[in-house]
């Protein structure tokens, strides 16, 4: 809790500068607890998603002799690496099994509804160049993470305007707001200045 | 639409999918979560579908990701 002159001027939360009275922190947890597994999903993914890049480099292509294959659009793909690890499925860089083209391909469980009837392998981006298209599909994820946070954000306030009309939800939505952004990679260039300031003007770290 | 369509939340708690009805209604509206449970696969594929334009979703008043039912119905029927 801090305070100034002895006044409580409000409780600051994980990842964002917004300072909370004792009803909007209260507002905070609750709104927070229902999309608090989908944040640490979020949160997982992403460090998935920023490892992507070096994928390519840690993980040279495989012998085809070894390769596992999966198929998709009625082409039996090699795997090169996977991409990602989705609770439900998988990301795959695959390698056509005779032409110089390579794909990025969704894995699905066999037994899901999805798969049963659009296959178990859907192509989501194809190229010759393994690099590039490691590159294009890590743009790609990217932007589904920050449409995921915007989304959880978006449930968050429905839950902060519901239950906790008469605490400023507008308050509890910006820190939540701010913490799932800065989840997924963004407001990190505003929220810095931010930082030094604070650490200057009262030696309080965030 | 084939004999045994996907498993669905008829009267669900909100984040909480139930089995036991099927998508008889194409007019519930569905949370991201819910769409995913529904045709057994992760949030993360549902907004990328929804990124590819392969569903088409509506806004709740708040803002959050609803996706219809029958875009779910349609979906899985499109691959048969």
């Amino acid at each position: 809790m801090l305070k100034r002159k002895g006044q409580v001027v409000g409780s600051m939360v994980p990842g964002s500068t917004v300072r909370l009275t004792p009803g909007q922190l209260n507002a905070y947890t609750t709104a927070f607890a229902a999309i608090s597994p989908e944040f640490d999903e979020l949160r997982q993914m992403q460090r998935q998603v920023d490892k992507l890049p070096h994928t390519i480099l840690e993980q040279p292509s495989s012998s085809p002799d070894t390769a596992t294959t999966i198929t998709a659009e009625e082409i039996e793909w090699q795997w090169q690496a996977q991409l990602l690890t989705l609770p439900k499925s998988a990301i795959l860089l695959c390698r056509h099994p005779t032409e110089n083209e390579f794909a990025i391909i969704q894995r699905f469980p066999a037994e899901s509804a999805y798969a049963k009837t659009n296959g178990q392998g859907e192509i989501l981006l194809k190229s010759a160049d393994a690099g590039h298209l490691v590159s294009e599909y890590a743009g790609w994820a990217q932007q589904t993470l920050r449409f995921m946070a915007s989304n959880l954000v978006a449930h968050a306030q429905c839950v902060a305007f519901d239950q906790f009309p008469q605490h400023n939800p507008g308050r509890v939505v910006r820190a939540i707001s701010e913490r799932c952004l800065l989840a997924v990679g963004e407001s990190l260039t505003v929220m810095e200045p931010v930082r030094q300031t604070t650490r200057h003007a009262r030696g309080i770290g965030v | 639409m084939a004999s045994s369509p996907p498993v669905m939340n008829e009267e669900r708690q909100p984040n909480q999918p139930s089995t036991g009805n099927t998508m008889a209604s194409t007019s519930v509206q569905l949370t991201v979560n819910e769409a995913a449970y529904a045709i057994g696969v992760d949030s993360f594929t549902i907004l990328g579908l929804i990124q590819r334009g392969k569903l088409k979703p509506v806004r709740s008043p708040s803002g959050e990701i609803m996706v219809p039912k029958g875009e779910l119905i349609r979906l899985i029927e499109k691959g048969r």
